[in-house]
């Protein structure tokens, strides 16, 4: 949510309470004490409100500004003893309720926050204190609550861009697309995180235009990691990756410290067929946090589509050394070291283990493993694997390739023709574009 | 019977080879002589720079053929045209370069009466006619001529008569001769690869769609996304005329691939020839002979059709040879970039496995292979193999990816025990520059033994490989000569021992990316002076084996004859 100031507002808060007024005397009280609360001078301005509420025991502003100093202080316990006595004083007391509400938010309080956030936010009519109201319940993870009161919000200024912004990503939030764009066309804004909302919401509506928004939002602010990033995934995933690339080098400089950043970065100069220059974003991505299995994943696999299997091999192993490591680097491993060289197969298939162990639904290692028990003549086990492929991925055709060929050995020759026939009808993929899919798959969510 | 049986003393024999011989340095240099050669006419493709089409960007292919009959094989350069060429620009036509045996070349073309013009892709050559004349077939986008030899020097396009001119509009690619039938006359199989519909109609515009970018920049479309050509097969009814029994023979079958690169071989050992086709961004065919006049596809079931995985590949160029001397035919094929070459090894069992990153050849994924030669250039008994590669066009090098639009080429030596190393910087393949390398085709063009490659440069005059200095090691040119087979002896397989080492290779037409290297073969012999035998197992079903041949010579085998003589 957008910051935003809270308003005090408390006598006006006050007066608007359905309860009785404060008294004149009160309210001098209150403004004598306010400079010294603006200035700073919060020792004073205890004392002096202490002493305010000895005179005026029923005052609920007293007691309220009581507990704005306390909260200052960081006294949080006597600050909730303070609104809460004023809010026993004048329940309707819609600044007391929002302070204590932000204080309960502070202290983990969600459900008690929100409640009184909802509260606030149901009985005022006051345009501040209903953003306040809206951006509490959205903190408080209330969206629905949130879009409720910012819904009354918006209705009072529509053109305010402020309310625009909150209450559409409350709706994006709760998953309203349609009410979120609704709004956000209503006063459409020139902001960077307006427009990238809108991207956003375009993007879960399946809008291709969304990418153009993302891309606006991170040249405006080419410091905003998750605008720019966002905007490299649009551009990616549109196969736009010289615009992907355009848009991250500017970022790179701005974000100097962005794994995700860099490992995008390689992955658009990958899919450009700029492999040196990939390998350059990925080892850099590796050096600032060698603990990133994503940018780990990403270098290796460039090493082994360039063809550079023993650095793969160095790279992959290293980062396997942590027994915690992602499965797709151990799924490497096999990969490198099947092609590296036949005397490695029994390291390959130990690799291969470790990747299922870690993640027994990555369909690339079941047929990897197909592959090699094929190769020892232990075909009822490399059809196994290979079902178990084709059964945990219906998009992949190329454990049909491998069944096809085990059933025309085999002379079953029908069923080597069903393979065969599901094979094509999911399409001639080249290695490039399936290796694009599996870094689409598994590279591009772990850089993010 | 099955040659399979002759598996187990292959494998020996290479063993014991591979134990006992040192390997030396690679010593084979090659200078681009075409310059001093007078190979002097540039390729022509379309735009140079802004190619609209797929069409203009494929090249040509090359071919060589001692037309003559002198002893000395010549050179066909395969060229194409332009689009919206000014009516009163010359038209660029292909080109016959006679060997005048003193490295230079005399062209021809003219007064061969060979000047064919218009988008011709490739060359295969055969006796057709068993006249004791080679005669040439060339495709086109557009209507494919077959140059019958005159034995005069000349030539006389049949191909409307003899009907295997095909029509407008249709795109062929790759071709070779075979006798799949073993009457003793040579068939003729034609790949064809787009089918670009008239006045290019099928074609979307250059960045118009899923298929018409490249590494994100706007490329000609194709050939994906665009309707795929069928292929041809016509038998030859010994009269000057052939019979398209495509349907018939079961060629037709395999429909939606791309073909460009033919090569023809006895992968199975039964002594009937197969086919084998790269292609395109689809599975590649492997056409087995059933041996009754049809054929079906065992692409799949070979393990020929894709990489080991089932990934389809951009096959290009096709070559033959058998790498580990095992007694049977391995195929290596080049493709696009981003991906490696094949090398399938020949499991002699209908099978093949690709051992490409085995071999050390899958590494260099930047480049785009086209022509393809496996020959033995250091003459050690084992089969090198040299690939030409270069990208589609110039646009490409605007992408700024690793790749780049002319490229070198690679020479990989055999290592004798399943791998192969890049000798390319020493070998001075590339020294002459970079090009955009389509077509390349292999011989012997001084008769000495030094194996010549001659590459078509898209755009650009061809580049002419010469080993510039005498190979240091023995070997033998073998030119067959059918009675009762096909005159040049086409399809007929070669077994040589000479050195403790057993050699085969077979007489093929066609072959490499849309080319035709020399219809004789040659064997590198080593240190072995002698060869010891030669077998010749002919498609007639004959069987000659001729012993003791001196080596350092080109012989002449005549079918029946069980005996050599020198070649002039």
């Amino acid at each position: 949510m957008r910051p935003l100031a809270v308003i005090l507002v408390t006598l006006a808060l006050a007066v608007n309470g359905r309860a009785q007024a404060p008294s004149t005397e009160e309210q001098q009280h209150l403004f004598s004490v306010l400079p010294l609360i603006d200035r700073g001078e919060l020792s004073r301005a205890e004392e002096q409100l202490t002493a305010g509420i000895e005179r005026y025991p029923r005052s609920a502003i007293l007691y309220n500004a009581l507990g704005i100093v306390y909260r200052r202080e960081n006294k949080l316990d006597r600050a909730v003893d303070s609104f809460r006595k004023a809010l026993e004083i004048l329940p309707s007391f819609t600044a007391a309720q929002l302070q204590l509400a932000a204080i309960h938010q502070q202290q983990g309080l969600k459900q008690d926050a929100a409640h009184l956030f909802r509260t606030a936010g149901e009985s005022t009519t006051n345009f501040e204190a209903l953003m306040a109201a809206g951006l509490g319940l959205a903190d408080c993870e209330d969206y629905a609550g949130a879009a409720e009161v910012l819904v009354k919000a918006h209705a009072m200024r529509p053109d305010a861009e402020s309310v625009t912004y909150n209450l559409a990503l409350a709706q994006y939030k709760l998953g309203n697309l349609a009410a979120a764009l609704k709004t956000l066309n209503s006063n459409r804004a020139d902001e960077p995180d307006a427009v990238y909302l809108r991207a956003k919401v375009l993007d879960g509506l399946g809008k291709s235009e969304s990418a153009s928004e993302f891309a606006a939002a991170c040249r405006a602010q080419p410091g905003n990691e998750a605008f720019c990033a966002d905007a490299a995934l649009a551009a990616i995933r549109q196969q736009k990756f010289l615009e992907a690339v355009a848009l991250l080098q500017p970022a790179n400089e701005k974000s100097p410290d962005s794994v995700a950043l860099l490992a995008l970065l390689g992955l658009a100069q990958f899919r450009l067929g700029r492999y040196q220059e990939a390998i350059r974003s990925y080892a850099s991505s590796l050096n600032r946090d060698p603990g990133v299995d994503a940018s780990r994943e990403g270098l290796g696999f460039l090493y082994y589509v360039t063809g550079d299997l023993e650095k793969a091999r160095a790279v992959v192993e290293q980062g396997l050394l942590n027994p915690k490591a992602d499965f797709y680097l151990a799924y490497l491993d096999a990969i490198v070291l099947y092609r590296l060289s036949p005397q490695l197969r029994t390291k390959a298939a130990a690799a291969l283990e470790r990747a299922i162990q870690a993640n027994s639904r990555f369909a690339p290692s079941y047929f990897q493993r197909g592959k090699m028990r094929m190769e020892r003549n232990d075909t009822a086990g490399s059809l196994a694997d290979f079902e178990r492929a084709a059964e945990l991925d219906p998009k992949y055709p190329l454990p049909y390739y491998k069944m096809t060929q085990i059933y025309a050995q085999q002379g079953r020759l029908r069923e080597a023709e069903a393979a065969r026939r599901k094979f094509s009808a999911l399409g001639n993929q080249r290695e490039e574009e399936i290796l694009a899919r599996q870094t689409l798959d598994v590279l591009m969510p772990a850089a993010r | 019977m099955r040659y399979a049986a002759r598996t187990l003393p292959f494998v020996f024999l290479a063993g014991l080879i591979c134990a006992t011989v040192m390997r030396d340095k690679w010593s084979v240099k090659f200078v681009d002589a075409a310059a001093k050669a007078g190979l002097s006419a540039a390729n022509v493709s379309g735009d140079v720079v802004n190619k609209k089409y797929i069409l203009e960007m494929n090249g040509s292919g090359v071919a060589f053929i001692d037309y003559n009959s002198d002893g000395l094989v010549d050179i066909f350069q395969v060229n194409g045209t332009q689009l919206g060429r000014p009516a009163d620009a010359p038209e660029p036509t292909s080109h016959l370069y006679r060997n005048n045996g003193d490295g230079t070349f005399t062209d021809v073309t003219r007064e061969a009466g060979i000047a064919g013009s218009g988008w011709g892709q490739g060359a295969c050559v055969a006796d057709m006619d068993n006249d004791g004349y080679d005669d040439i077939f060339v495709t086109y986008y557009g209507k494919n001529r077959l140059y019958r030899n005159n034995g005069n020097g000349t030539f006389t396009d049949i191909a409307e008569r003899a009907g295997v001119a095909g029509t407008d509009g249709r795109w062929n690619s790759g071709c070779a001769f075979l006798d799949y039938d073993r009457d003793g006359k040579v068939d003729l199989f034609v790949a064809n690869y787009v089918d670009l519909g008239p006045n290019f109609s099928n074609v979307p515009k250059p960045g118009s769609g899923e298929y018409c970018q490249y590494k994100g920049i706007p490329i000609a479309c194709g050939p994906r996304g665009l309707p795929a050509a069928v292929n041809y097969l016509y038998r030859n009814n010994g009269d000057g005329t052939f019979t398209d029994v495509s349907a018939s023979s079961g060629i037709r079958a395999t429909e939606g691939h791309y073909a460009l690169g033919v090569l023809t071989l006895d992968y199975d050992n039964d002594g009937w020839p197969d086919i084998y086709v790269a292609c395109d961004s689809a599975a590649s065919i492997l056409y087995h002979n059933k041996r009754n006049g049809t054929f079906e596809d065992a692409g799949i079931a070979s393990g020929l059709a894709y990489n080991e995985d089932g990934e389809a590949q951009a096959g290009m160029g096709v070559a033959a040879l058998d790498y580990d001397h095992d007694g049977f035919l391995d195929v290596v094929k080049t493709n696009f970039s981003d991906d490696s070459p094949n090398l399938y090894h020949n499991n002699g069992d209908g099978t093949f496995s690709d051992r490409v990153f085995q071999a050390g050849m899958g590494r260099l994924r930047n480049l785009l292979g086209w022509g393809v030669v496996a020959a033995d250039f250091d003459n050690d008994g084992w089969t090198d193999i040299l690939m030409a590669n270069g990208h589609l066009t110039p646009e490409i090098d605007t992408a700024k990816s690793d790749s780049s639009y002319r490229q070198r080429k690679l020479l990989y030596r055999n290592l004798r025990d399943g791998r192969f190393e890049d000798v390319t910087p020493a070998s001075g393949v590339d020294a002459a520059g970079l090009h955009s390398s389509r077509g390349a085709a292999a011989a012997d063009l001084y008769n000495d033994g030094r194996i010549s490659v001659v590459v078509n440069e898209l755009h650009e005059k061809p580049s002419l490989l010469v080993p510039e200095v005498p190979v240091p090691n023995h070997w033998i040119g073998v030119h067959l000569v059918g009675t009762k087979s096909n005159r040049d002896g086409i399809g007929a397989r070669v077994e040589l021992e000479a050195g403790g080492l057993r050699q085969i290779d077979e007489v093929r037409s066609g072959g490499s990316y849309l080319s035709q290297s020399d219809l004789r073969l040659h064997f590198g012999l080593g240190a072995a002076t002698r060869v010891s035998r030669i077998t010749v197992r002919w498609p007639s079903g004959t069987v000659d084996r001729v012993s003791g041949i001196p080596a350092d010579r080109q012989v002449v085998i005549a079918e029946g004859s069980e005996s050599w003589r020198n070649r002039k």
